[in-house]
């Protein structure tokens, strides 16, 4: 009898125990794959930002050279920087305050047995499937100073047209616009599901208390769906602070930087104004405004959330 | 421990990825190896790449195409690729990217101005383009095509801007004639105006890139920058402010088309006004004239082409359009390929047969002598505006920071049409500031 297999099956299985299965077992095996797509798209890309925001780069003339704090002290004494900086933040935060309450109103709505409720879920999700060139030319011709339905719209209640996209003033507020009713089919999704978690005892509980729509909805409504908040709210920061394509399709950013947000700038000085470490300087400092925001906001609402 | 070794695996691989990094600047071998490159190697054929700036599908997109075929039919050895990208900007940035990632092509169009950025980059032509061919080229048209003694790029898609001119509106309203002074420009435009018919005299729109302001002001006397792209000049005297007065008094007499009171592209708006007969008269590239006659005709209004109107006794005018560059990145045999490509494309036929399909300058002296361009002008004057313009040619501003300044200066002009009560002088010199701290910061 040929023992030879046996005996090879024998050493495999006694190799396998001996160093494959602790490495399948060991955690950190089980992320690597996940782990090595994130130290080589985000980690490493952030290094080299970070290196390059010392540098003075230009890969056209073949020009890398150190340059100190050059590009942070040019980015400081820059006020079209500070501009911008301050139009993200004003973006951000009112995207988010407007964009949540409504998307939390519309799920409380929605999750009624109104015979309303399916034409407007449609109406609530479909900007959510939409692509962002479509939303851009569908508001750039609704915000049209001339033709525009919205000008149309105010100047039957009376009031002076406006310049909307053109406007110095209006240009940022009329993106925090779309940009809500872009983000609103989203939000509105998850709240949904959220208030589908509650179970319908405790409303029971609350008919019986004789508790109202308004005191139900503040005492347990959101108590009970605040978990959601945190993600909600981390979520929908992260991706209006990371707001590019509106800015491209609208406005390119202007008027006069007056709608311009902290990566359309960063493209913008490193693409167009070939100014590399400058743009990388602002993407350094940009990226611990977005972990300093973004540990605030856990801070914040996670200790305000209610978990079951 | 266990943290220790992760942190340690950390920085080993984050310190392999830089020792690995390839440091910006010119390689011997980058660029070559483009993706068709490999299968052309292997059938043994020397690969050229070219970067249009039209969509594939676009008039120079096809007439590209077929000229690449007939010239590998001559030049079997050499496979051709023609890659349209949509547009001067977009292939500005393509380029841009290409040159961090060492994938730049054999050639490329480019808007003229754009060599200030990329000279850098680009392989000297007289030794791949014979001098004959070179000396072929118009003169004025080489003028933004040499840099520091390098001759980077040689003259393609040509145009000067020209008077659009609806004759049928100026026969209409018994206007005579065409302005060749902006004084008459205002005047006729009063004329031409007909607000119960929604027809303005005139429209302007300065251009993505300014170019058309730039024109203008040129024609005026004046200049954006200094030539050793040191110096921002335009905000220096009132000749750019006075530019932009003129339109914006137009525009407050109901004279002028506005196209920046509307959201949408400038040019679109303004185009589709002139097609419609709301416009009288533009200043447009000539490189559109091909297009715009089959539609004006259909439309039942018959296009002329006038000489740009004139603010001093010498007429002075921007060039614009596309130019050729070759990349040193290429092989010496992708270098002389591409160089026998770009002689085969000076040909008068192909020279000439692109100059009749789109309406761009015929880039060479002897096409002018030929039957088909002699035609062509005894048929439609019009096409000889534009090529007795270019002796009238000013040079372009040839700095690396030109995108970053006209993206500034379109958007203070912008706003003085947006908002036509702007002071004018004061937008001009907050624009000459800007645009100055621009050169400051980044010299070429």
């Amino acid at each position: 009898m040929n023992e030879s297999p046996r005996v090879a099956g024998n050493i495999i299985r006694r190799m396998e125990m001996r160093f494959v299965n602790p490495i399948l077992k060991s955690p950190y095996a089980l992320i690597l794959p996940a782990l090595a797509i994130c130290v080589c798209f985000s980690v490493i890309p952030a290094l080299m930002a970070f290196r390059n925001s010392f540098f003075s780069v230009d890969y056209v003339a073949g020009v890398d050279r150190f340059a100190g704090m050059a590009n942070y002290r040019s980015i400081f004494t820059d006020g079209a920087f500070i501009q911008v900086f301050r139009n993200t933040v004003v973006f951000t935060f009112f995207s988010a305050a407007f964009g949540i309450p409504l998307a939390v109103l519309t799920a409380v709505f929605l999750n009624s047995n109104s015979p309303l409720c399916n034409f407007t879920q449609g109406v609530v999700f479909t900007p959510h499937v939409i692509s962002f060139v479509s939303v851009s030319t569908l508001w750039t011709f609704m915000m049209d100073p001339q033709f525009g339905i919205l000008n149309y719209a105010l100047g039957l209640l009376g009031i002076r047209p406006l310049m909307w996209l053109l406007g110095e003033n209006t240009s940022l507020p009329s993106i925090i616009i779309v940009s809500v009713w872009k983000t609103l089919g989203y939000n509105v999704l998850i709240v949904v599901s959220a208030l589908q978690t509650i179970p319908r005892e405790v409303y029971e509980s609350a008919m019986l208390d004789r508790s109202g729509p308004v005191r139900t909805f503040f005492h347990i409504t959101l108590p009970m769906i605040s978990p959601f908040f945190v993600f909600l709210i981390t979520t929908c920061v992260a991706q209006t602070l990371n707001t590019f394509d509106l800015v491209r399709l609208m406005t390119g950013g202007g008027p006069k930087n007056s709608s311009n947000l902290m990566v359309y700038w960063i493209y913008e000085t490193g693409y167009l104004h070939f100014q590399v470490g400058k743009a990388m300087a602002g993407a350094v400092i940009f990226l611990f405004f977005v972990g300093a925001v973004s540990l605030l906001n856990f801070a914040l609402t996670s200790r305000r959330a209610y978990y079951q | 421990m266990k943290k220790i070794v992760s942190l340690i695996a950390f920085i080993a691989l984050a310190a392999l990825q830089t020792a690995g990094w390839r440091s910006p600047g010119p390689s011997p071998h980058s660029g070559v190896s483009l993706s068709s490159g490999t299968a052309s190697a292997a059938e043994g054929k020397t690969d050229v790449v070219l970067w249009n700036v039209f969509a594939d599908n676009s008039d120079t997109g096809v007439f590209l195409s077929n000229a690449a075929r007939d010239f590998t039919a001559e030049n079997p050895e050499i496979k051709v690729t023609i890659v349209g990208q949509g547009g001067y900007d977009a292939v500005a940035e393509r380029l841009e990217a290409a040159a961090a990632s060492g994938t730049l092509p054999t050639l490329a169009i480019i808007e003229e101005t754009f060599l200030g950025r990329f000279h850098p980059r680009a392989a000297d032509l007289s030794k791949y383009v014979s001098k004959d061919t070179i000396d072929n080229y118009q003169k004025s048209l080489l003028a933004s095509s040499r840099i520091n003694g390098l001759l980077a790029t040689l003259p393609f898609n040509r145009s000067t801007p020209v008077l659009y001119v609806n004759r049928t509106l100026f026969d209409r309203s018994g206007v005579k004639g065409a302005p060749s002074t902006w004084d008459e420009f205002a005047v006729m435009a009063r004329k031409l105006s007909d607000p119960e018919n929604g027809v303005f005299g005139a429209g302007i729109c300065w251009d993505t890139d300014a170019w058309i302001f730039e024109s203008v002001l040129y024609s005026f006397g004046g200049e954006i920058i200094s030539p050793d792209n040191r110096t921002i000049l335009f905000g220096r005297n009132d000749i750019a402010a006075n530019v932009v007065k003129l339109f914006q008094n137009m525009y407050n007499e109901g004279v002028l088309f506005n196209p920046y009171i509307h959201q949408d592209d400038p040019w679109a708006v303004i185009g589709s006004a002139f097609l419609n007969g709301k416009v009288a008269m533009f200043l447009g590239s000539n490189g559109m004239f091909g297009t715009y006659e089959k539609l004006m005709s259909e439309a039942g209004y018959e296009l002329q082409l006038q000489t740009h109107p004139a603010g001093m006794d010498e007429l002075s005018v921007a060039t614009g359009g596309g130019n050729i560059i070759m990349f040193d990145s290429a092989t010496e045999a992708q270098k002389r390929a591409a160089g026998r490509l770009i002689e085969f494309l000076a040909r008068d036929r192909y020279v000439t047969e692109y100059a009749a399909l789109t309406g761009y300058l015929p880039t060479t002296v002897s096409s002018l002598e030929t039957g088909v361009i002699k035609d062509l002008a005894r048929r439609s004057p019009s096409y000889k505006i534009a090529y007795d313009q270019m002796r009238h040619a000013h040079r372009r501003p040839l700095t690396k920071n030109w995108k970053a300044i006209y993206k500034l200066l379109t958007e203070d002009l912008r706003r003085c049409l947006t908002y036509a009560d702007t002071d004018a002088a004061s937008a001009m010199r907050d624009a000459a500031a800007a645009c100055q701290k621009i050169l400051d910061e980044n010299p070429d």
